[in-house]
């Protein structure tokens, strides 16, 4: 191109550029920048000489993971937690977004979104206490009124690790999927209502329609969202699976993940050294499951792959 | 309409933006009235140099309330800092929960933290104390008001720290609401097993069946503390001594007189103690609320006591914030002190101090100066407490009370000699006698002054901190079943325990027979 055409080009996009600057700026200093500090993760951290300083330890620091007698059930409930997240995910908020979509009134559905969305909007430490109120021994609401009333006896909440699973999904779930049920609905607004004028002229069922219309359309939205979360699947959201079963012991079997190990084992020595470690991992393998996943999709359908 | 809501919204953000700035709150400027102070025999550095004004920052905790007069505080402080030491004093006030993180964050990102203290078996902070060794000459009044306790601030050859001369000897209490105490008709002083202790909390229970007569000190900690106490054969017990920290469990199980290590949680005292525990709470003679302090259930009237960590003077501190007057029903007696290894309370200046001789002039002046020591416990004399005719006490001025006063140190019990604070009524006047017999009637734990190195074993400890914050809460607190204990046990030795014990015999060994 000659020089006047791409001086053209550059003063039409320049002031876009210009207001890309404070986010890119954000996304290098917050996001990339502090990925020289993963070299933490070889060393004996000495944190007085600098982060630099330390002495290179190669792998070992990865080692102390795999010294607890616990290791496949941390590593078990981490991908279990993960891979139910992942497939409730769309199935919930999809659901929630059809109720949505399905309801006549502007100011009602107003209504519901906004209430759909206070939850996520609400401390951690809230909704552990939230939960608290429901499942305290003596006087929690489950106990002293539920139960009782369908006749059940009284259940030792805190301490009864099979009851846990459900609950955690439950009050992930609750906490989240208003959240997720608004990108899906703003996907299916975008859907183009003959479809649905034209499906309804030959007599489908609203089943039907929201089989072969509606789901199909939705594939790109669900699919990106499914990538962008297996890049977490090694991880967990801390304060569901620490705070919320307050942190009890005894619930170990169906709570403790590899976050909360970490912290549990490394808030007494502050070894950042093994944090590191733990956190470099868990990005890496999820750094993989993307890749993975993103080369079986575009195996599979390729418009839908994210690169 | 749209427009004017815009802008209204607009002037909303940048007004919340404003106030985000700190306001320098304008405080009256005060005189300091000289106390007469005992400083007959303190000494005087001679040849030093203090020509040079010096910033120094010195940090100390506090429970999170930010006293109205702490900026006028600062400034009596300054004013005799200034004429003493030529040095102005920085004080960094830290909420004590967030203590940990804060330390960890000034420390390594390099903020000035010129003189602070901390447990030498927290690994973190140990790096950034400087070695004091050759600014010796400097303190003279601190070495010879510590004695031969100094050896607890070595860290092998390098002095690393002053221990703060406070209430050494830590035990654990448990505080029960006087009043209750005296309807069950028992005197506290004769309790002295757990057995005596039961028939106590049975007799609570028949008068107030809605109570609970024991419950837990600290907000998700269990109460009877069955990792530092052990018991001899007639049930009296007495202090363990955790020498490799104390949320391992492991250390020396009869420290006055056996430098063995080994594992509490494998003693017969602890499996009787969790079956007890497990007892008491099926029978409702326990609670242990994961979200409650013990004082906060006392003062609602669902406790009657919980345990807490017992030292002189506890009983008026406890009464202050139960709202009740409390006794403690001590269990150990105080009187069969050991002396042990988490006494290691330093304080000590940071590697990176730009001036370790001033700092180190400072921390000699906190060790002898009584101004000093009182400003900083409990303020400026007249306006925040006055003298009694008791030379010792002090009170609160007319009109003003503990909850009103506009200055108080939560942290004051941290300061390097607690025993040049004055006393506030209605403490007793011999207060730091009384706390200076305790101290030095306690035995000496074998221990005492050894530090565990925690490199060879950490992926150990990490692992089996996670195995007993698994099981040690719910067992310690009767909410597990006891025959989880053999899970608990061969948990503990799936994950590496032993190595950790021999590892700490290893060492303790070496260090015992270096010091002689």
């Amino acid at each position: 191109m000659n020089r006047s055409k791409i001086l053209a080009k550059a003063k039409t996009w320049f002031p876009f550029y210009i207001f890309m600057l404070p986010g890119i700026a954000y996304l290098l200093i917050n996001n990339y920048l502090p990925m020289l500090g993963l070299y933490m993760a070889f060393t004996k951290v000495n944190l007085v000489d600098g982060i630099f300083s330390g002495e290179f330890l190669g792998l070992q620091n990865f080692k102390f993971l795999t010294m607890s007698s616990d290791f496949p059930l941390i590593i078990r409930n981490t991908l279990v937690y993960n891979l139910i997240f992942l497939i409730l995910n769309p199935i919930v908020g999809i659901a929630l977004a059809f109720f949505m979509n399905e309801l006549g009134s502007k100011k009602i559905l107003k209504c519901f979104q906004t209430s759909l969305l206070l939850p996520s909007l609400l401390s951690i430490q809230i909704i552990t206490y939230i939960v608290y109120a429901f499942l305290c021994i003596d006087t929690g609401i489950m106990n002293k009124t539920i139960l009782p009333t369908l006749g059940l006896d009284p259940v030792k909440w805190y301490t009864t690790p099979e009851v846990w699973p459900a609950l955690l999904i439950f009050v992930h779930f609750w906490m989240r999927s208003g959240f997720s049920s608004v990108v899906y609905f703003s996907s299916m607004l975008s859907i183009s209502p003959e479809y649905y004028e034209v499906a309804e002229l030959d007599s489908a069922s609203k089943a039907k329609q929201f089989w072969y219309i509606t789901l199909p359309l939705l594939k790109p939205t669900i699919i990106t969202l499914m990538i962008i979360s297996l890049g977490a699947i090694f991880k967990s959201d801390f304060g569901l699976f620490y705070q919320v079963p307050l942190g009890n012991g005894a619930l170990y079997k169906t709570t403790q993940t590899i976050d909360t190990y970490v912290f549990r084992g490394l808030t007494g020595s502050g070894n950042l050294g093994y944090s590191a470690a733990a956190g470099f991992l868990q990005s890496v393998i999820g750094f993989v499951t993307v890749i993975l996943a993103n080369w079986v999709i575009r195996r599979i359908s390729p418009d839908d792959a994210i690169f | 309409m749209k427009n004017f809501v815009a802008i209204v919204l607009a002037a909303f953000m940048l007004v919340s933006l404003a106030a985000c700035e700190q306001t320098e709150s304008s405080s009256p400027s005060s005189t300091l009235e000289s106390a007469d102070s005992v400083q007959s025999e303190t000494k005087t550095v001679s040849g030093v140099d203090n020509s040079e004004p010096v910033e120094l920052t010195m940090v100390i905790q506090t429970d999170g309330i930010e006293c109205a007069d702490n900026a006028m505080l600062d400034e009596a402080i300054n004013e005799l800092l200034n004429e003493k030491l030529n040095v102005t004093l920085n004080i960094k006030r830290c909420t004590f929960t967030d203590t940990r993180t804060n330390m960890n964050l000034w420390l390594s990102s390099g903020e000035p933290c010129d003189v602070f203290n901390s447990w030498f078996s927290w690994n973190t902070y140990k790096d950034y104390y400087a070695d004091l060794t050759p600014y010796q000459d400097l303190m003279p009044n601190a070495l010879e008001a510590l004695g031969n306790f100094i050896s607890n601030g070595y860290n092998g050859d390098q002095l690393l720290g002053l221990p703060a001369i406070k209430d050494w000897v830590s035990y654990s209490c448990y505080m029960m609401r006087k009043d209750i105490v005296e309807e069950t008709g028992m005197n506290p002083e004769e309790i002295k097993t757990f057995a005596d202790f039961e028939v106590l909390l049975r007799k609570i229970k028949e008068n107030h069946p809605d109570m609970y007569p024991l419950t837990n000190g600290t907000a998700g900690r269990s109460t009877l503390f069955t990792s530092t106490v052990n018991a001899r054969e007639d049930g009296t017990q007495y202090m363990t001594d955790m020498c490799i920290g104390t949320g391992l469990g492991i250390g020396l199980m009869d420290p006055a007189t056996s430098s063995e290590v080994s594992c509490m949680f494998f003693s017969d005292f602890y499996k009787d103690t969790i079956e007890m525990a497990y007892r008491w709470t099926e029978e409702g003679l326990m609670y242990d609320s994961s979200i409650l302090n013990g004082f906060e259930q006392v003062v609602a009237g669902t406790a009657a006591g919980y345990g807490t960590s017992y030292k002189p003077g506890i009983e008026s501190q406890e009464t202050v914030s139960c709202g009740t007057e409390m006794v403690a029903v001590c269990m150990p007696d105080p009187k069969d002190g050991v002396l042990v290894t988490n006494t290691n309370f330093n304080w000590g200046v940071n590697k990176n101090c730009k001036d370790p001789e001033r700092a180190c002039q400072l921390l000699d002046l906190l060790y002898y100066d009584v101004d000093l020591n009182n400003l900083l416990s409990w303020g400026i004399e007249g306006v925040h407490y006055i003298k009694t005719d008791d030379p010792n006490i002090i009170e609160y001025p007319e009109g003003i009370d503990a909850s009103t006063v506009s200055y108080y140190s939560w942290g004051k019990w941290e300061l390097p000699n607690n025993y040049l604070q004055y006393v506030m009524a209605p403490s007793p006047s011999n207060l730091w006698e009384e706390m200076d017999e305790f101290n030095m009637a306690a035995a000496p734990s074998k221990a005492l002054g050894f530090v565990f190195d925690t490199t060879p074993v950490e992926g150990e400890i990490t692992a089996v901190q996670n195995v007993i914050t698994q099981y040690d809460p719910g067992l310690g607190s009767g909410t597990l079943e006891p025959s989880k204990l053999e899970e608990f046990q061969q948990a503990l030795l799936d994950n590496g325990v032993q190595k950790i014990i021999d590892e700490a015999q290893r060492q303790l060994d070496e260090f015992i027979s270096n010091k002689q």
